[in-house]
C-alpha cells in the first residue's frame, strides 16, 4: 500500500479557529461545504469575536483513538457489554463505536452504521446517553444551553473493487483520522485532519492498493455546535469524481464479498476433544466465524463435557442438562459412566443426540438461519442419532438442517491413518506389530477395500450416500467406493500364519487388529425392530477408544467380509477374495427417513480427513471444504 | 443381544513374494508406482516412490530413529541412468514429525543414488544442524543354512519348540514356546503330521520393495493324516529379520 501526502487543513484550538476557517478556503485540496462555510464562519465568528465562552479544557482529540482505548485486532470484534469479544458477524457497513466525550472518554455503545455519511445537528445531543458528554454554554446566550460533545470510531474494510490509486477523503466537523494498516500490518494515519472547535473541511489522501478489502480506522470527535459532520468518500481509479464510500463498499470483516448469506454452524467434535484442537478445524472454523460471525459458528459440547464443565481441551463448560423428555424412544438418558479426568472419553450417544436437538433449535431459533452441522469421528455418530431421533421427536416440525459434513477420517497412529498416508511412517516401529506384516495388512487392506493413495486430493471430498456403503458390492465399481473405507473403522483383520497346514492366528490374544478409529453409527442393529434408534443400541452406554468393536455394530449397506487370501509382495494383486453381502435389511431406515425429512439429499458430505499423503497436512482439504460449504450459499 | 456380524474380517494368509513393481490393483486403471524402501542396520530408512512416472514421483520419507521422519514436501529429482542407477537430488522444505507427531518444516537436502533391482542404496540428508547418512545393502544369505537344517530336522520330529526357536517374530510376539507348541499338538489331528521334508530348491536372496530380505525354499512335503499319507509341494519363507535368518511362513503349492 503506497500512502500518498495527505493534505491537511485546520489547527486544534480556538485561537486557531479564523487560521483554519481561512486556509481551508484557499486550500486547493480542502472543499468546503457553502453550508459548512457559513457554519464554520458563525462559529468562528462567535469564538473569536465573543470569547465569552471557552470549550472544556482539553475538548479535543489530538490524534486517533489509542489502541489502548479501541483495541486493534481481526477480526474486528465487539468491545464491551454483552458482545464483548464476540466477532462481529459479517455484514456491509462499519462498526461504529461511539464515545463519549471528545477524547474516546467512555464508550457509549456500539453499532453498525452502514456508511459514514452524517450531519448532525449537534445543538443537541443526538448520538450519546446522557449525562456525560455534554458541555453547557455556561450563560453565553449566543450558545445552545448544551450540547453533545462525542467521538466516533468506524472501522470495518473498504472493498477495493479494482487496483490501483484511490483519493480518500474524510470529510469532519470538527476533527478526524483515518488509519489503515500498513506493510508490516500496524496501523498508520494516511489522513491526519485534527480540526479544531472551528474547523470543518475535506482532508485528502492519495493511497494506492490492491483490489480487496482494506482495513480502515475512521477516528472522528465532534466538540462544538451547530453542526457535526463526518463523511467518509473516494474516489476509484478511473472515476471522475468523489463519491461517498457507498454501503455495498464497506464491510464489517475482511472479506472480497460482503454479502455472503446468513449462515449458521454447529460443529459436533469428536471424542477426548481432540479434533477441535486439530489444525484442520482451527482452519476450518475461524474462516466460518469470519464468514458468518462468530455468534453463528457454535461447538456442541458432549453431556460429559457439561456434567464436569471441563473447559480445557473440551468444548464444554454448561451445566448439565440431561433431557426430561426422551419423547419415548428407547433411550436411556441416564449418564453413562463418567470420568471426570478424561474429557469425552465416553459419552452416551442417545443423550447427545438429545441434546444436539435441543441445541439445533438454538441456535436456529438465536439465528434465524439454517444449520449446518459439521462433525467429525464420534460426533458423527451423534449427528446421526440426532436426524434418528428429530425425526421421531420433532415429525412436524420444519427442518432447520441444510447441510451435513461428516468428517471422517482415520484416528491419528491407527493402522488406517498409516495406511492412508501411504509413505508416511507404515513402518514405524511404535506400531503394535511389526512393520512387515503391519505394511503388508495395510497395504491390502486399502487396496482391497477400494482406497486409492494415488486418487487426486479433491477426490477426498465428494458427497456421498447419507449412509455409509463401505463396498459396493459390484468389485467391477470399487473405485466408486474410493473413501468409504476411510470413513469406516471397523475393518479389523485376522491374521493366520501357516506352518506346514498348522494354522497359527497372530496376535491370539488380541485375535483381531483394529484397523482405524471407532465410528459408532446408530442404526437398526436388529432388523426385525423398528425403533428408530435400534433399540439397544441406545440404551445408555459407554463409548471409548479402546473398547472392542465386537460391542458395536455399525450400520452399513453391506456387510463384506474379506476372505482369506494370498499375500503377494509388494502387494498388488488380489488373486483370491471373497466378498458377500448380506441382502440389506427390508425395513424402514431411520437415515433414509431423516434424509427425507431434511430434504437434505446431496447434502449429506462424507468427507475424509486423512493427511495429505505426501505433505501429511490437511491444509489442503479445509479448503476444499469451504469451498464446498461456501457452494452451497444460497 | 442378536448382532449382526459387525466387523469386517480379514484373514490373512501370508504368502509369496513376487517382485512385481507396477500395481495392479482391483481399482481399475493401474498407476504406476514403486515405491521402494532402504534400511540399514542402524534404523534409517528412506521410502521413496521411485517410478518417475507415478504422480508422486519422488516423494519420499527418511525415517531417522530418535529424531523421527522427515518428510519431502515435494517430490525430489529423479534422474534414472539405467535400470541400476537412479540419482536422487532433493533441496527444499520437510516435515520432520516426531515420534510425538508434532511437525516442523525445515529445509533439507537430499542426495541418493538408488540400485532398484539390487535394492542397494546410498543416501545423504543434510540440515542446517544434522546430517544423516544411509547405506542400505541387501541381506546376506549367511546364517540362513542352519536354520535351515533346525527347520528341516524338527518338523519331522514333531519339535515343535525348536520351531519356535528359529520363528519370527510374528510368531514369537503371538505365542510363548508352550502356547505356539500347544497350538500345533491341539492341530495334529487334522492336519496330520510331517513324516518326510525334503529340500527341493532353494531360492535366492530377494529383497522386496519394502526393504526386507527373505529366501524362499521349495520342500516337498510328505505327511500323515490318519494314517494317509499325502504329499505336497510347499514354499518356506524365511524372514531376515533382525540380523537373523527366520522362519515366516509357508504355502501350499
Amino acid at each position: 500500500m503506497d500512502f500518498g501526502l495527505a493534505t491537511i487543513s485546520g489547527l486544534p484550538g480556538v485561537a486557531a479557529a479564523a487560521l483554519a476557517a481561512r486556509r481551508i478556503v484557499s486550500a486547493q485540496a480542502i472543499r468546503r461545504h457553502p453550508r459548512a462555510a457559513r457554519l464554520v464562519g458563525l462559529t468562528a465568528a462567535l469564538l473569536i469575536g465573543g470569547a465569552c465562552h471557552s470549550i472544556d479544557e482539553n475538548a479535543f482529540a489530538h490524534n486517533p483513538v489509542p489502541l489502548a482505548k479501541l483495541a486493534f485486532h481481526e477480526p474486528i470484534a465487539f468491545t464491551g457489554g454483552a458482545a464483548d469479544g464476540q466477532v462481529v458477524p459479517l455484514q456491509p457497513g462499519l462498526l461504529a463505536s461511539y464515545l463519549a466525550g471528545a477524547q474516546y472518554d467512555r464508550l457509549d455503545h456500539q453499532q453498525i452504521d452502514a456508511n459514514v455519511n452524517f450531519v448532525w445537528d449537534a445543538t443537541g445531543n443526538p448520538v450519546i446517553s446522557a449525562p456525560d458528554g455534554t458541555d453547557h454554554n455556561d450563560g453565553d446566550f449566543r450558545l445552545p444551553d448544551s450540547w453533545g460533545i462525542w467521538s466516533v470510531v468506524w472501522e470495518g474494510y473498504l472493498l477495493a473493487p479494482t487496483e490501483g490509486t484511490y483519493v480518500l477523503r474524510i470529510h469532519v466537523n470538527n476533527g478526524g483520522w483515518l488509519e489503515m494498516k500498513d506493510p508490516s500490518g500496524s496501523l498508520t494515519t494516511v489522513i491526519n485532519c485534527a480540526g479544531g472547535t472551528g474547523f470543518e473541511g475535506d482532508c485528502d489522501a492519495n493511497v494506492a492498493f490492491s483490489a480487496g478489502p482494506q482495513y480502515i480506522r475512521f477516528s472522528y470527535f465532534n466538540n462544538a455546535p451547530p453542526s457535526a459532520n463526518a463523511i467518509l468518500s473516494w474516489q476509484t481509479p478511473g472515476s471522475s469524481s468523489v463519491e461517498v464510500v457507498p454501503t455495498n463498499a464497506l464491510c464489517t470483516q475482511s472479506t472480497a464479498s460482503c454479502s455472503a448469506p446468513k449462515r449458521a454452524f454447529m460443529f459436533v467434535h469428536g471424542i477426548n476433544g481432540d479434533s477441535a484442537n486439530r489444525s484442520i478445524f482451527q482452519l476450518l472454523l475461524k474462516p466460518l466465524e469470519d464468514r458468518y460471525g462468530e455468534v453463528n459458528v457454535r461447538r456442541f459440547p458432549y453431556f460429559q463435557d457439561r456434567a464436569f464443565k471441563t473447559d480445557s481441551g473440551c468444548l464444554g463448560g454448561r451445566s448439565a442438562l440431561i433431557p426430561a423428555d426422551a419423547h419415548g424412544l428407547p433411550i436411556n438418558t441416564s449418564p453413562s459412566s463418567l470420568a471426570s479426568d478424561v474429557c469425552d472419553s465416553e459419552s452416551n450417544v442417545g443423550l447427545d443426540a438429545i441434546l444436539l436437538d435441543q441445541d439445533i433449535q438454538t441456535l436456529h431459533r438465536d439465528t434465524g438461519a439454517p444449520v449446518t452441522l459439521i462433525c467429525n469421528s464420534m460426533g458423527c455418530a451423534i449427528v446421526r442419532a440426532y436426524l434418528a431421533y428429530s425425526v421421531a421427536a420433532n415429525p412436524t416440525a420444519a427442518p432447520v438442517v441444510d447441510n451435513i459434513f461428516f468428517l471422517q477420517g482415520a484416528q491419528q497412529g491407527s493402522w488406517l491413518d498409516w495406511g492412508s498416508t501411504g509413505l508416511q511412517g507404515l513402518s514405524d516401529s511404535a506400531n503394535p506389530l511389526d512393520r512387515l506384516t503391519n505394511t503388508l495388512v495395510s497395504e491390502n487392506a486399502r487396496r482391497l477395500v477400494g482406497f486409492d493413495p494415488n486418487r487426486p486430493a479433491f477426490e477426498d471430498l465428494r458427497p456421498l450416500s447419507p449412509t455409509y456403503r463401505f463396498v459396493n458390492p459390484d468389485v467391477a465399481h470399487v473405485p466408486d467406493a474410493i473413501g468409504y473405507f476411510n470413513v469406516a473403522s471397523d475393518i479389523r483383520w485376522k491374521i493366520d500364519m501357516g506352518i506346514l497346514g498348522t494354522r497359527f492366528v497372530r496376535n491370539p490374544v488380541e485375535s483381531n487388529g483394529s484397523f482405524g478409529d471407532y465410528v459408532m453409527l446408530p442404526g437398526p442393529e436388529d432388523p426385525t425392530r423398528l425403533d428408530v434408534l435400534g433399540g439397544e443400541r441406545f440404551d445408555a452406554s459407554t463409548i471409548g477408544r479402546g473398547r472392542d468393536n465386537l460391542e458395536w455394530t455399525l450400520r452399513k449397506d453391506f456387510v463384506v467380509k474379506i476372505e482369506t487370501y494370498v499375500v503377494l509382495l509388494p502387494i498388488l494383486a488380489i488373486p483370491d477374495q471373497d466378498w458377500t453381502y448380506p441382502t440389506p435389511p427390508l425395513v424402514p431406515d431411520p437415515f433414509a427417513l431423516a434424509e427425507s425429512h431434511f430434504q437434505l439429499g446431496s447434502k449429506m458430505h462424507e468427507i475424509t480427513t486423512q493427511r495429505d499423503r505426501r505433505t501429511g497436512l490437511t491444509a489442503p482439504l479445509d479448503e476444499l471444504i469451504l469451498n464446498e460449504i461456501y457452494r452451497q450459499d444460497p | 443381544m442378536n448382532r449382526l456380524t459387525p466387523l469386517i474380517v480379514l484373514s490373512l494368509s501370508i504368502g509369496i513374494v513376487t517382485g512385481a513393481a507396477s500395481s495392479s490393483s482391483a481399482l481399475g486403471a493401474p498407476q504406476p508406482s514403486r515405491v521402494l524402501v532402504f534400511e540399514d542396520g542402524s534404523g534409517l530408512r528412506l521410502t521413496i516412490q521411485a517410478e518417475p512416472a507415478a504422480r508422486d514421483a519422488g516423494a519420499f520419507t527418511l525415517r531417522v530413529p530418535g529424531t523421527g521422519t522427515f518428510i519431502a514436501v515435494t517430490g525430489a529429482t529423479l534422474a534414472v541412468e539405467s535400470a541400476q542407477s537412479t540419482n536422487v537430488s532433493y533441496d527444499g522444505p520437510v516435515d520432520l514429525v516426531s515420534a510425538q507427531g508434532t511437525s516442523t518444516r525445515v529445509t533439507a537436502r537430499l542426495q541418493a543414488h538408488l540400485d532398484a533391482p539390487h535394492h542397494m542404496g546410498e543416501a545423504t540428508l543434510t540440515t542446517a544442524t544434522d546430517r544423516f547418512h544411509l547405506v542400505a545393502h541387501p541381506a546376506s544369505r549367511a546364517g540362513l543354512d542352519p536354520v535351515l537344517r533346525s527347520f528341516e530336522a524338527a518338523m519331522p520330529a514333531g519339535d515343535w519348540s525348536a520351531i519356535y526357536a528359529i520363528a519370527s517374530s510374528d510368531f514369537t510376539s503371538s505365542y510363548t514356546a508352550e502356547a505356539f507348541a500347544a497350538t500345533a499338538r491341539a492341530q495334529a489331528g487334522t492336519v496330520g503330521t510331517v513324516v518326510l521334508l525334503r529340500r527341493v530348491q532353494t531360492g535366492d536372496v530377494q529383497t522386496s520393495p519394502l526393504g526386507f530380505g527373505y529366501v524362499v525354499v521349495s520342500y516337498e512335503v510328505r505327511r500323515s493324516v490318519g494314517g494317509v499319507i499325502s504329499t505336497s509341494s510347499d514354499n518356506v519363507y524365511f524372514l531376515f529379520e533382525n540380523g537373523a535368518w527366520r522362519l515366516w511362513f509357508t504355502v501350499t503349492q
